[in-house]
């Protein structure tokens, strides 16, 4: 196999992990609490952000780009530190956005809440670099000499896949481990009817507020997974409509269903988003985007339509111990 | 499985003298200058049933609201077991054992029978993320004892046919029931029902009537509102009227029959 190809299959397989932990993330807010989070992809710049300025050193203001802070922490801290400015960040914007239990409430805060934090990231520039946003991010393990930016080789890029798949299992056992508890059910009764659930002793504004952190943590893990393999992050990487796409993955794939929303991830993030990729060159600059992102509101609204349990629905969680558990029904429809 | 009440157990010994377990005194909301309660005050009993009866618009069910703490009064106080819970959020007057039905149905339409049974049950082991995280060995021991619970009372209701069934395909008044057994599984102090006939067919209104009546043998404190006057006059040990946001009498139902308020506000009308 040849490098470019190598690079070009792990390429894909990071993304992969990265996008499937992010609808974990989702499928966690979205389908297991019932929280509509428009912000979502701002979660995944704030961890991607904050990698970046865990790794890149001291800002002295002398370079090319200029942003606050700015750390040298050796990995898994800069992970760890996404993580924990993603549920901080969800503590903040929740604690407003959860106080109304109305559903409408909270997924409007969310959608101008990201609109105002892109417009703010690239307008100060002393934050992360303004538009032009951050590059040269350290990868972990990888010391390049000073003043080298040459990028790793393929055996490097290689164990990054292994890095990414590694945190893929971790997360993966901490999402399951969530969902099918006790807690798991709860937040699915949360999501079903807020209201009877509080009336049988849950505070939903917390449970849902600690929903909305560990997504926002995992978000922001998915986003430091991503930057320290690609190098740079910018307000580009992060528009307000990718928040959709991962919803696609999460619709298309079984909301509820932790396998299924990886599935969705494959399908819309890996192989849609390709295919498209693909197409001859045709129209103006910037068509084949316009056309991806139709296609991906067409492919939403027709598994809404059509398909809303999604390829793989939510699991059915079964009690049912023997045949005499099923006599025939006595009770007549009213 | 017996219904029991925890207020008529072993805590018995420890309740206060009071034999009132809800007390209601000058409870008031306005809604944009209409006075939806308006004043009302009366007392429930532990160990019976009582009735809340009264025409449409009379508050009976913003009076239980109110009560339970889904909507803040603008004045009076509702006490339960002797202690002010007046404006305390609906959750934390859950967990002190005050629980609802709801008037129209309000089961978790995408979890299972045996599923909107289990999350009802308290001192539940796994129901927080850091228990979650322990995994199964962590708290299958205590769901297994909650499943056996929920699978007497589905037995009980002549439900366990339907225990894997999603409880949003029941039929509504499957659904009534359900939402009965739920409230059963938080071990209510006072079970507060909304309407429990709502919208049921004559056939399964027996049904349901009937485990209405058993639960009351159990001694289990019941708030009932309910518009049938019939069911009333069978499941309740009192009753009270209620019209334009007040009280204007307490009684049986045969009482209530001569009194000249009651029937120009409701039974005549």
């Amino acid at each position: 196999m040849s490098i470019a190809y190598q690079t070009y299959v792990i390429t894909l397989l990071v993304y992969f992990g990265v996008n499937a932990i992010a609808v974990w993330a989702l499928n966690l807010q979205y389908a297991y609490a019932g929280i509509l989070n428009f912000a979502f992809i701002m979660f995944q710049a704030a961890g991607a952000y904050s990698a970046a300025v865990l790794t890149l050193g001291p800002s002295t203001g002398a370079t090319f780009q200029s942003y606050f802070f700015g750390a040298s922490l050796p990995f898994p801290l800069p992970w760890l530190g996404a993580a924990a400015v993603g549920a901080v960040l969800a503590l903040l914007i929740g604690a407003f956005a959860m106080r109304p239990a109305r559903r409408d409430f909270q997924a409007m805060v969310m959608l101008v809440v990201s609109i105002i934090a892109a417009t703010l990231v690239v307008s100060e520039g002393s934050w992360f670099n303004g538009q032009r946003g951050l590059a040269f991010v350290p990868h972990p393990f990888f010391h390049a000499a000073a003043g080298n930016f040459a990028s790793p080789g393929i055996g490097y890029q290689w164990f990054y896949v292994g890095l990414t798949f590694a945190t893929c299992v971790v997360v993966y056992v901490l999402v399951h481990l969530i969902t099918s508890s006790p807690w798991g059910r709860r937040l699915r009764a949360l999501r079903d009817n807020p209201e009877a659930i509080e009336s049988l002793g849950v505070n939903i504004r917390r449970e849902s507020l600690k929903v909305f952190m560990i997504g926002g943590a995992i978000a922001s893990l998915s986003g430091a997974i991503l930057v320290q393999y690609i190098g740079s992050w910018s307000p580009g990487s992060w528009a307000t409509p990718e928040t959709f796409l991962y919803l696609a993955a999460v619709i298309v794939g079984g909301a509820g269903n932790n396998f299924g929303v990886t599935i969705g991830a494959a399908l819309v993030l890996g192989v849609f988003m390709e295919v498209v990729l693909y197409l001859p060159n045709f129209g103006a600059t910037g068509v084949a985007e316009a056309i991806q992102f139709m296609l991906i509101g067409v492919l939403i609204l027709a598994f809404l339509y059509w398909r809303p349990q999604g390829l793989i629905p939510e699991r059915r969680r079964r009690f049912a111990r023997r045949a005499a558990d099923a006599p025939p029904a006595p009770l007549v429809e009213s | 499985m017996n219904v029991t009440q925890p207020g008529t157990s072993d805590e018995s010994a420890t309740q206060p003298a009071d034999p009132r377990i809800l007390e209601v005194r000058d409870l008031r909301i306005d809604f944009g200058g209409v006075h939806a309660v308006n004043g009302a005050s009366f007392g429930v009993p532990r160990g019976v049933v009582t009735g809340l009866i009264g025409p449409n618009g009379a508050g009976k069910s913003t009076a239980l609201k109110l009560i339970v703490g889904a909507l803040h009064p603008t004045g009076g106080e509702v006490v339960f077991e002797g202690r002010q819970i007046t404006g305390w959020a609906p959750d934390r007057i859950a967990r002190h054992g005050v629980i609802r039905t709801f008037q129209h149905s309000s089961e978790f339409p995408r979890l299972t029978v045996m599923e909107n049974l289990l999350v009802a049950a308290p001192d539940q082991r796994g129901v927080s993320f850091l228990a979650s995280l322990g995994g199964k060995r962590s708290w299958r021991a205590n769901q297994n004892e909650i499943v056996d619970r929920a699978r007497e009372l589905l037995a009980e209701f002549q439900m366990l046919h339907a225990i894997d069934e999603y409880a949003g395909r029941l039929s509504g008044g499957q659904k009534r029931l359900v939402e009965i057994m739920r409230a059963l599984m938080a071990q209510p102090k006072l079970l507060l029902l909304d309407e429990p006939l709502a919208g049921v067919n004559p056939t399964l209104r027996l049904t349901i009537e009937r485990h209405l009546l058993r639960l009351r043998e159990t001694g289990l404190t019941m708030l009932m509102i309910e518009h049938e006057l019939a069911t009333i006059e069978r499941c309740c040990d009192s009753v009270i009227v209620m019209a334009q946001g007040r009280v204007l009498a307490e009684g049986t139902m045969g009482e209530l029959r001569e009194h000249p308020e009651v029937i120009d506000a409701y039974l005549a009308g």
